[in-house]
């Protein structure tokens, strides 16, 4: 609400496909609403993971925007089943979880499953479009290990054509200081996570 | 560690980039963005409408909970689910003392061990009771005086059940 305050790169995201898995209609709405608003032309819905998994296959998302509370499937066994499934349609598909869940531990695991980026409500034009911008401008490398495969939980540092614009320095280690791992993070906090 | 970077298509971290340009008629600009946090600020009327519903089901499932009218696991499933969605949902639209009660309501939802514990029931039903009043007096942003003596009375009860636990 109110102003937007953050200049970014004016990109034109207008060919990417998006799916959007969320089981609630009002924020399935919202959802598609903002992307249509980015002129996206191309968005795909599902109110699960199972059908999300489903849709993948002959809808191939460029990036894919996930809720967590779901049933039967919830995001983050989605992400698993995306990351590590032997029938995953496409393991490297770009995913940005957007949830209500703000405390420590879910955003280490939601990282730890191999989710791209995580934004936490509420929700605004400005926030999920910065973390879309991030995919884009600062995507992270792949990695394998023996127990995870995802993207790299530090952001790769590469260049990028653009100019940055935005203010402010974001803070920068994973291993953040968290005082009471059940306590609400700002979206700041949780960046440091994934940066 | 294996690093994968960019030998497939797939696995090229910059593969976003082939398809997004910089510039141009459908660039989102800072004028964008704006017109996007407009269209969903338009939607508050809305929001509220689906509070409505929200805490229609809510007072539904409290009633199943506490009429021994279903497994008490999965109403507190369902309770927290309404509670979360509610949580992400108020701030988008400026009714951030709904998601102030909400996240009230889903940290003891966290707490609860089955079967549930006295009084437990009457907390939650507090909570929900909260949510009337928002929508009663359609309190927007952190309600004001209201919103902060809503809070401390839910806080101060959460104690004291936690306390006579």
């Amino acid at each position: 609400m109110g102003a937007i305050e953050i200049a970014m790169s004016a990109l034109d995201i207008s060919q990417l496909k998006f799916l959007i898995v969320e089981d609630n209609p009002f924020m399935r709405a919202i959802l598609n609403q903002l992307l249509r608003n980015y002129h996206v032309r191309t968005t795909k819905e599902a109110n699960d993971g199972a059908s999300a998994f489903m849709e993948m296959r002959t809808f191939k998302p460029d990036i894919i925007l996930l809720d967590w509370e779901m049933q039967p499937l919830d995001g983050l066994d989605f992400v698993k089943l995306v990351r590590t499934g032997d029938d995953s349609p496409d393991r490297f598909v770009p995913i940005i979880m957007v949830t209500g869940h703000s405390e420590a531990h879910r955003i280490t695991d939601a990282r730890d499953s191999g989710v791209n980026e995580f934004l936490v409500k509420p929700l605004s034009a400005n926030s999920l479009f910065s973390r879309i911008t991030e995919l884009i401008e600062k995507p992270r490398s792949f990695v394998e290990t023996k127990s995870y495969f995802g993207p790299d939980r530090r952001r790769r540092s590469v260049s990028y054509d653009g100019t940055e614009r935005r203010g402010g320095a974001a803070p920068t280690g994973m291993d953040i200081e968290v005082a009471d791992a059940d306590q609400g993070m700002s979206q700041t906090q949780l960046d440091s996570m994934f940066d | 560690m294996a690093v994968l970077n960019g030998e497939n298509e797939a696995d090229d971290p910059d593969r976003l980039k082939s398809k997004v340009k910089t510039g141009g008629p459908w660039a989102v600009t800072g004028a964008v963005l704006d017109k996007a946090q407009k269209s969903i600020d338009d939607l508050s009327d809305q929001f509220a409408e689906q509070l409505a519903v929200d805490i229609a089901d809510m007072v539904a499932v409290h009633g199943q909970l506490v009429g021994d009218d279903c497994d008490p696991s999965e109403c507190l499933k369902q309770m927290f689910h309404i509670a979360h969605n509610l949580k992400g949902n108020g701030g988008t639209f400026g009714f951030d003392l709904v998601t102030d009660i909400n996240y009230l309501l889903c940290r003891f939802i966290e707490r609860l061990d089955l079967p549930l514990p006295p009084q437990s029931t009457e907390v939650i039903y507090l909570h929900i009771n909260a949510l009337k009043a928002v929508q009663a007096q359609n309190l927007t942003g952190g309600g004001g005086e209201v919103g902060k003596s809503l809070l401390n009375g839910l806080e101060q009860v959460i104690e004291k059940w936690g306390q006579s636990k």
